[in-house]
């Protein structure tokens, strides 16, 4: 029986250069090892099952009156933690394909599967996107139980809760729902996990396939969900009364609901004076109005608002832009093209040869390009400062390059009043989000005035006595007098 | 997501609606008549209008888990109610005709001298049918999210006419005769009512113990910053207030000019053309809401957006070629639109007020519950109301034959 | 195509995106921006040549540099209006003319002595320019004016701007602007003081120099081929001379003007200006011996009264000034005049500063009454402290008009300090 079991699994596995079976003579019995040789750990392997089998079987063979029997091995030999009797041969076929190591006795149907998966994995480390001056350091890695590790050791509660999930036909990726019971509303929860129930999907490689499906509009340049590499912030959400979504293989854990002020926000700010924090958030909201509005509004006052400018303003741009051969759109477009080539082509290159690049990207745009007469000092400088002014704020830095463009386009073919209205019709986007019952522009609005504390003011922790109000949460308060 | 408004929300847009119409041409429109004393007839008007408010206030607050069309239909049927949304629709539709034309009119000397109409209109109207279409949620929130920069513009303006506006003096008083200012008042009609649109959101508006006090704190704001603004360019321009149109840029104009700011008529135009698009979709929202209670289709593809195409198809072709030229548009306001605002200000408020105190009866609701009843129990329960019916018969007629 | 229609309503942003994009950003690319097609005015020179207009404009013309340099261009035409004038102006540089960035208006003594506010009425509206602009009267022609300033001042030609509002604090106290032209065809007093920018040959500033001026000037007319126009003058040395002499506007026109000695001689009942210095002359006391003594006003205080003297309307003006003595010219000067003790106001020095400041106004108060100009707005003092009374008044002239001329101003003079 066991061995027909074992040949209906091998054919369902299929062929496979890398999977073993292994068979141990015990006690006129045969005992079957099947495993990825590639995916377990080969010194526990030899010392938690191979010797001790060897062992015990010996220890059998003295003592004729014990039965081996899988029970038996499982109670009294193995030591690993997770040890699971399989009775189905889908979930044996499952189990092997995630790394475990099955195990069969001759004459019996059933097996055990033992879970002494090892693979490579990446050590936490400080994500690039993330880095602080002051405070923790470590990120996640690509391996869920890794993450799920840095989490729950920020959390010696039994409220600290977590749902695991399979999704991907092929892949089987696991993926980890967590929350802290008490605090988070349960219909976020059920609402998540309802969504990630449903995809159907090949497979998933990266958390950003599951963002795709936790979206309400799937098709908005805005981001409607958030993101994280580094386990405080993501610790400091869930205390806050949100649900964070961990995916295997991805370092980067989404968390919901999102809303638009947690950009905003860094993770140097809770480990700062908040005096500095405030000012600081105050020059990210301006880098992001500098990033979007300016080169758009530049080209509204040179096409159509002159009498608004200053006049020495005016000579000035007067001046440095009468030689220049292009429109001032064109102009504005092709500095945009240049900057955004060498973005990229800094991305893709190897480092040593990034010094060169930015070297050349500089002569060839602040210097040469304006010596030349192709493009002029104020459009240089309204597009650097526009691309610095992204940065403010690295995770909307793609949201934000897009609306720059729709701006661009609204400020030169409608002016002021584009740029205006345009504004109006994307804050009234925003605030049509449904975003799991929050509102994505809260605390500004709808106007929330116990979130304010953690907008653009940031009080000190002494003071955050309550959770965010925007998040719909049971368990209001946080800090007890 | 739950198609309501908070009450802080709300008090921001009846604050809000209270400024767009008065910061541009009102107050040369009211030099003309009255000169200087212009100022006293924007108070009347500003009084009676607030009057207006106070009639709709308890209307709005007493029925605030009815819809406006539940409202009238129970107390005056469905048709007469059609009729008052016709005259919301019309009275609306003139605003909205009004808000694009001085709106143009306005970017036309403030900032776009060559300004194309039909450059304007597509933009406003745009943003307009967006911010209806992003539900009226989404609106509430947007006037919410831009009011403290409008009234931060806005007090900006102020601040600056008070400090460098040549000061010529209040005194004396009443230089005109109270036929002019009564006149002014009366012929500047058209830039008040618009607490009108208070009606059809009832039964939108969450309605909190602290609307009133927030009711109160905004309105306080938009009325002392509306009156400073008045009494500044009335006192800066006792007697060539007639050249300052619009009011709100030129009262900004004296900033010195030698400073590296010069020109700061940018705060003025963000101001008003935000009210602009704000105050547009307020009036979207009244009329395609009135539009919809009028024919309230049944079909399964009915949608709003149907509604809102036709009534864009309605006013857009309006806009181009009947209520193009500015001239044209204050002549028929002071004609023939001032007797129809007067009438929809006052008249529909106090027709509601008055019928508010009507008694309805309640229809009875089905209970949700189902009970299947058997045949046995159906007897019994049959039997048991012909017993209550003839009870209540020998009551009434308990003392021989005559009713109690 | 359900499937076309269903695209494009799942994504109706994205649409409406592409349409403005198809809409507005092919003409973007060949638009040309506004400082190259617009002709910004920043001086207005008006004249009248017989029956014809003569404008003269000072535009910014932007030259290809890397450091700040203003560069200006004069163009000057004639035409039967104020209007076509303009329009021919801009059609000389092949631009549009917009007026956002003026801030002075030069006007000739002749245009000044026509209806200046019909002109600069038709500014406004047309134009919608600032009332908030400087408005002046030169004394030769506002072309020549702008002409010989344009080529000394060449880099900032907008000094006339500067010198302008310096008199409207220290010397006038009242704003040389289009606004009170206005008011002088508006207000109620029908009176507004502007400011007289003279070209001199003897004294001022000296505007035969050059920076880096870019002086080219185009002019023409209807006919004839234009020139720069002063040919032999132009050897002749030219100060711009702010001599603080003001032109008096009633009902829109000039009707007379004030050196800067009257206009100092008003200051007395000028609370609006910071008025720089007193100087007092031939003075004598047991310190000072026929000395002239310059005092600084670092603080004036003017309090109006108006009543009725009987029948004729009377203004008290309580003047109260903070005086410093900044200079002592005496023949024989010793320490001891200069010692602290000697500097203070006494009565006598006090009484002489009165007395002379009094002699200095009235005959210029009588000028002003004989030009039927109230210039400090006594219409709006009476008509707000005893409108009654002096609605009695008016009515009782022949010609209501001319009130001010039997409005009679008293003097109380207070002088502290040291």
């Amino acid at each position: 029986m066991k061995s027909s079991n074992i040949q209906k699994l091998m054919q369902l596995i299929g062929a496979n250069p890398d999977i073993i079976q292994k068979n141990i003579k015990c006690c006129d019995k045969n005992i079957t090892l099947i495993f990825f040789k590639s995916m377990i750990d080969e010194n526990l392997f030899v010392s938690g099952i191979l010797k001790p089998l060897t062992e015990y079987s010996t220890k059998l063979e003295s003592q004729k009156s014990v039965v081996l029997s899988l029970d038996n091995i499982q109670r009294e030999l193995l030591v690993t933690a997770d040890i699971e009797k399989l009775k189905d041969l889908k979930d044996m076929k499952n189990a092997v394909l995630r790394n475990k190591v099955l195990l069969f006795v001759d004459g019996d149907k059933n097996a055990l599967a033992i879970d002494i998966e090892s693979y490579p994995v990446r050590l936490p480390s400080e994500p690039p996107t993330s880095a602080v001056i002051k405070g923790p350091r470590e990120g996640f890695v690509e391996d869920i139980k890794t993450n799920i590790t840095l989490l729950k050791r920020r959390f010696a509660s039994e409220n600290f809760t977590y749902e695991e999930m399979k999704v991907g036909k092929y892949s089987q990726t696991r993926v980890a729902v967590v929350y802290i019971k008490g605090i988070t509303n349960k219909s976020i929860v059920r609402s998540i996990k309802n969504r990630i129930s449903k995809i159907d999907i090949d497979g998933i490689i990266d958390s950003y396939y599951i963002l795709k499906f936790l979206e309400e509009k799937k098709h908005s340049i805005f981001r409607q969900v958030g993101s994280s590499e580094k386990p405080d912030i993501v610790s400091a959400k869930l205390l806050e009364g949100r649900v964070a979504v961990i995916v295997d293989n991805s370092p980067i854990v989404l968390t919901l609901p999102y809303m638009y002020v947690e950009d905003l926000q860094s993770s140097n700010d809770y480990y700062s004076s908040y005096q500095y924090s405030t000012f600081i958030r105050l020059i990210r909201m301006l880098g992001i109005f500098i990033a979007i509005i300016v080169p758009g509004f530049y080209l509204s006052l040179r096409f159509y608002h002159y009498n608004l400018m200053p006049f020495k303003f005016l000579v000035t741009i007067g001046n440095s832009t009468q030689n220049v051969p292009m429109t001032p759109f064109l102009e504005i477009i092709f500095i945009l093209a240049l900057f955004q080539l060498l973005y990229e082509v800094s991305l893709r290159l190897p480092r040593y040869l990034g010094l060169a690049t930015s070297i050349v990207g500089a002569l060839i745009l602040g210097d040469t390009g304006v010596k030349a007469g192709l493009i002029s000092p104020p459009g240089v400088l309204i597009i650097a400062l526009s691309m610095i002014c992204i940065y403010t704020v690295p995770d909307q830095s793609d949201q934000l390059n897009l609306v720059r463009g729709v701006f661009i386009v609204l400020g030169g073919g409608m002016g002021i009043f584009g740029i205006i209205a345009g504004f109006i019709f994307i804050i009234g986007y925003l605030n049509s989000f449904y975003n799991y019952g929050s509102p994505y522009l809260a605390p500004f609005s709808p106007f929330v005035k116990n979130d304010l504390q953690d907008a653009i003011y940031k009080a000190t922790i002494v003071d955050m006595k309550k959770r965010p109000e925007s998040l719909h949460n049971k368990n209001k308060v946080r800090l007890k007098k | 997501m739950k198609q309501e408004i908070t009450s802080r929300q709300f008090a921001i847009m009846i604050a809000m609606s209270i400024l767009t119409f008065k910061l541009t041409y009102l107050p040369s429109f009211l030099f003309d008549f009255a000169g200087k004393d212009g100022f006293w007839a924007f108070l009347i008007s500003l009084f009676v209008d607030l009057l207006t408010f106070f009639i709709i206030m308890p209307i709005f607050l007493k029925h605030k888990e009815e819809s406006f069309s539940q409202f009238l239909e129970k107390r005056i049927g469905k048709f007469a109610s059609k009729i008052v949304y016709l005259l919301i629709f019309l009275f609306f539709l003139m605003k909205l005709i009004y808000v694009s034309n001085i709106g143009y009119f306005f970017a036309r000397e403030a900032i776009f001298q060559e300004a194309q109409y039909i450059l304007f209109l597509s933009i406003l109207f745009i943003t307009i049918n967006a911010l209806f279409l992003f539900k009226i949620n989404s609106y509430a929130r947007t006037s919410e999210f831009f009011y403290l920069f409008l009234i931060a513009f806005f007090f900006a303006c102020i601040f600056l006419g008070i400090l460098t506006a040549p000061n010529r003096g209040f005194f004396p008083l009443f230089e005109h005769s109270a036929s002019d200012i009564f006149t002014a008042s009366w012929k500047s009609i058209f830039c008040f009512g618009d607490y009108l649109f208070i009606l059809p959101f009832m039964g939108k508006v969450q309605i909190e113990k602290k609307f009133k006090r927030q009711l109160v704190f905004y309105m306080s704001i938009s009325f002392i910053l509306l009156i400073t603004f008045m009494l500044t360019f009335f006192i800066a321009f006792r007697y060539t207030g007639f050249l300052h149109l619009p009011a709100i840029t030129d009262i900004v104009e004296f900033v010195p000019l030698s400073s590296i700011i010069e020109n700061l008529d940018l705060l003025p135009i963000t101001l008003m053309l935000s009210l602009y698009v704000f105050h547009g979709g307020l009036f979207m929202f009244c009329m395609v809401n009135s539009v919809k209670d009028i024919f309230k289709f049944k079909h399964k593809r009915y949608d709003t957006r149907w509604l809102l195409l036709a009534v864009n198809l309605l006013v857009i072709p309006l806009l181009l070629f009947v209520f193009n030229s500015y001239d044209s548009l204050i002549y028929i306001a002071q004609t023939y639109f001032v007797w129809i605002t007067a009438f929809c200000m006052f008249l529909i408020p106090i027709f509601c007020f008055a019928i508010s105190f009507k008694r309805v009866k309640e229809a009875q609701s089905k209970p949700t519950w189902a009970v299947k009843v058997s045949d046995e129990n159906l007897k019994w329960i049959s039997q048991a109301a012909k017993f209550k019916e003839q009870i209540a018969l020998t009551k009434k007629y308990s003392f021989g034959g005559q009713k109690a | 195509m359900k499937k076309f229609f269903k695209f494009i309503f799942d994504r109706p942003i994205l649409i409406l995106f592409i349409i403005i994009l198809l809409i507005f950003v092919p003409p973007m690319f060949i638009m040309q921006p506004q400082s190259q097609i617009k002709l910004i005015a920043r001086t207005l020179g008006i004249d009248k040549v017989g029956d014809e207009f003569e404008v003269t404009i000072i535009y910014y013309q932007p030259s290809i540099s890397q450091a700040y340099t203003e560069s200006y261009n004069l163009v000057s035409a004639k035409g039967s209006s104020l209007s076509l004038a303009l329009d021919l102006a801009a059609d000389y540089t092949g631009k549009q003319l917009v007026l956002a960035h003026m801030n002075n208006i030069a006007v000739s003594n002749d245009v000044a002595q026509e209806n200046l506010v019909e002109y600069l009425n038709h500014l406004v509206r047309a134009y919608t320019i600032n009332n908030s602009i400087n408005v002046f009267v030169t004394n030769v022609n506002a072309k020549d004016f702008l002409e010989d300033t344009l080529k000394s001042h060449g880099k900032t030609a907008n000094q006339e701007s500067g010198i302008v509002e310096h008199n409207d604090r220290y010397i006038v106290g009242t704003s040389s602007n289009v606004e009170n032209v206005m008011l002088s065809s508006y207000g109620p007093n029908k009176t507004a003081l502007i400011d007289m920018l003279n070209v001199s040959e003897n004294e001022g500033e000296d505007l035969s120099g050059g920076s880096q001026s870019n002086a080219a000037s185009n002019s023409g007319d209807g006919g004839s081929g234009g020139g720069s126009g002063s040919g032999g003058e132009e050897n002749k040395p030219k100060y711009l001379a702010n001599d603080g002499s003001v032109a008096i506007i009633r009902d829109g026109k000039k009707v007379g003007d004030l050196t800067r000695q009257e206009v100092e001689a008003l200051n007395v009942i000028n609370g609006a200006n910071e008025w720089p210095k007193i100087e007092l002359k031939n003075y004598s006391d047991e310190n000072f011996n026929n000395a002239t003594i310059v005092f600084n006003v670092p603080n004036k205080y003017v309090k109006y009264e108006a009543y009725f003297d009987g029948d004729t309307p009377t203004v008290l003006v309580k003047t109260n000034m903070l005086l410093t003595v900044y200079e002592v010219l005496q023949n024989s000067q010793t320490q001891t005049i200069f010692s602290p003790k000697n500097l203070y106001l006494n009565e006598t020095m006090q009484k002489a500063i009165a007395d002379k400041l009094k002699s200095d106004f009235y005959p210029v108060y009588q000028k002003l009454q004989d030009l039927n100009a109230d210039a400090f707005d006594f219409y709006s003092l009476f008509h707000k402290k005893c409108q009654k009374e002096f609605d009695n008044y008016l009515q009782s002239l022949e010609n209501p008009d001319e009130y001010i001329k039997g409005v009679k101003v008293i003097l109380q003079v207070e002088s502290k300090g040291k």
